[in-house]
């Protein structure tokens, strides 16, 4: 356990205009020591530096990221991220692109992702794709990925252009990830359904929700009912009310799911925000189940320059706890907090704190920070900027 | 009856639980918080301000707002999104990160609850 001390530096301006070349070079380090086993354990733990060059222009586009660590030999020098792409441009238009260091794949559904971004390795990740598009409006992609000596991911994908009434989209998965996943959205006068449906390894679930203009209400209320289905026996429908505010600083949503089958239960949802005309900003929330779990909170916060202050309080079948918090801006672009927090009638009050300093200028930013509870006591600082040609 | 009246008087005349006006900003992402040092918008579309980039590391001016005065931070959709789902949130500070307490789609990025857009 150690005081980290962390300063960054990202170089690389990101690329605009038509064209053009950009390089640049960052440095990171990490460092720290422990206040409870005194001073003398603060170091710099790491020292990375990020240099990365692109140049790209009309069909092409080339970018290089890499890290090289003077502290940790053992890391030594290594491309993070290298990848080229060509466009033949015009309609229909075709593509190809290959990168070491690849995004991995992902996909967003209605309310939650179809495949989050693995975060594991990915600097080891090789990627080659095909797209192409404008052949009625279609655009589809074939890309490969693959890890090390684990098999190769393909993803297909097509995404059908706006039918004026409605749009399509597929992704199909082979390899490590088994998955079809379709999803579309129709516009019917004030009904808006929106679909999506995924088989995954030989497990089906599907989500749909009916939005539109169809259930608003004239106090800036509208109703999306909804239904996720499952196989494995979690299917659910429900509905969701949403406080869009109107031309009021407010807004909210009530989401409740009953069990469609004999199993699951009830599940209800709550979360409500507003920004008061005395400069408070309200949050309120709450969850629950129908196996009895619950928790709630309610956060009130003024915030203002130079000083601001708030607290909230959070509460589950097992605990209520208490946080305050203030800010002090003494400076535009310079901020601090403190933040205290204790568990208020549990047999353990376990209190917290947390004082964050942080400091804007261009764009280099610094952070302190300093991170205290029973047993522990960290002392962290950041510092990044760039410097680009 | 006479909690009931208190409430509700309480609900109507007290500023501090009285909305404020929206502001105009149809077209973009808006965060009312005065005395922050910055606010970025970190999202799907932007590897999560870099944190899910190249470095895996936040990088400082990605969906940086502007300050339109009095702590109002503002932002422009980016152009050219497809239709969908977009989950983003408020990095304040270069560490507090907050959902759209103006928008009432939420999700989850990271273990922390955040804001979807959606996107017709």
């Amino acid at each position: 356990m150690g005081i980290h001390v962390l300063v960054l530096f990202l170089v690389l301006q990101p690329a605009t205009g038509e064209g053009g070349f950009n390089a640049g070079a960052g440095l990171f380090t990490y460092g720290g020591a422990d206040l409870d086993s005194g001073l003398n354990t603060l170091g710099i733990d790491s020292l990375l530096l990020l240099p990365s060059v692109s140049l790209f222009g009309e069909g092409y586009r080339m970018n290089v990221v890499a890290q090289a660590s003077p502290v940790h030999e053992a890391n030594g020098f290594k491309v993070l991220h290298a990848s080229g792409g060509l466009r033949l441009p015009g309609s229909p238009w075709i593509g190809t692109e290959a990168a070491h260091g690849a995004d991995s794949p992902f996909l967003f559904s209605l309310d939650r992702p179809w495949l989050e971004r693995d975060n594991s390795a990915r600097d080891s990740l090789l990627y080659a794709a095909v797209e192409g598009g404008g052949i009625l409006g279609f655009d589809g992609h074939f890309r490969a990925y693959r890890e090390g000596t684990a098999d190769t991911l393909v993803w297909a994908g097509i995404r059908s252009p706006w039918l004026g009434f409605a749009q399509v989209w597929w992704d199909g998965f082979r390899g490590p990830v088994e998955m079809n996943a379709l999803g579309g959205l129709v516009r019917l006068a004030d009904f808006v359904p929106w679909f999506s449906f995924i088989d995954s390894s030989g497990a089906v679930s599907g989500d749909a929700e009916l939005r539109g203009d169809w259930a608003r209400l004239p106090a800036s209320l509208s109703l999306v009912p909804w239904m996720h289905y499952s196989d494995d026996d979690s299917t659910q429908a429900g509905l969701k009310v949403h406080f869009s505010g109107g031309p009021a600083a407010h807004s909210g949503v009530l989401r409740l799911g009953f069990p469609v089958q004999d199993e699951g239960s009830f599940s209800a949802m709550l979360r409500y925000s507003m920004q008061s005309a005395a400069g408070i900003h309200w949050s309120t929330g709450a969850d629950a189940s129908g196996e009895g779990d619950w928790e709630g909170f309610v956060i009130g916060e003024y915030r203002a320059s130079p000083a601001g202050f708030g607290m909230g309080v959070s509460a589950s079948q097992d605990s209520v706890r208490v946080t305050g918090r203030s800010t002090y801006s003494p400076v535009p672009s310079v901020s601090a907090s403190l933040e205290l927090s204790s568990d208020v009638f549990s047999g353990s009050a376990d209190p917290s704190g947390t004082i964050m300093v942080s400091a804007f200028r261009g764009p280099v930013r610094a952070l302190l920070g300093y991170f205290w509870s029973e047993g522990t006591s960290l002392f962290t600082v950041e510092l990044g900027g760039w410097l680009g040609i | 009856m006479r909690p009931l009246a208190f409430v509700c008087a309480l609900m109507c005349g007290c500023s501090a639980l009285t909305p404020v006006p929206r502001s105009n900003d149809s077209a973009g992402l808006h965060l009312s918080y005065p005395g922050a040092s910055r606010v970025q918008v970190i999202s799907d579309w932007n590897l999560w301000g870099g944190a899910e980039g190249p470095a895996r590391r936040f990088e400082p001016m990605t969906g940086e707002m502007t300050d339109g005065g009095g702590g109002e931070w503002f932002l422009p959709l980016p152009s050219g999104l497809p239709r969908g789902m977009y989950r983003y949130a408020f990095l304040v500070d270069g560490y507090r990160l907050l959902s759209d307490p103006m928008c009432s789609e939420r999700g989850s990025w990271n273990g922390h609850e955040v804001s979807v857009l959606e996107v017709r």
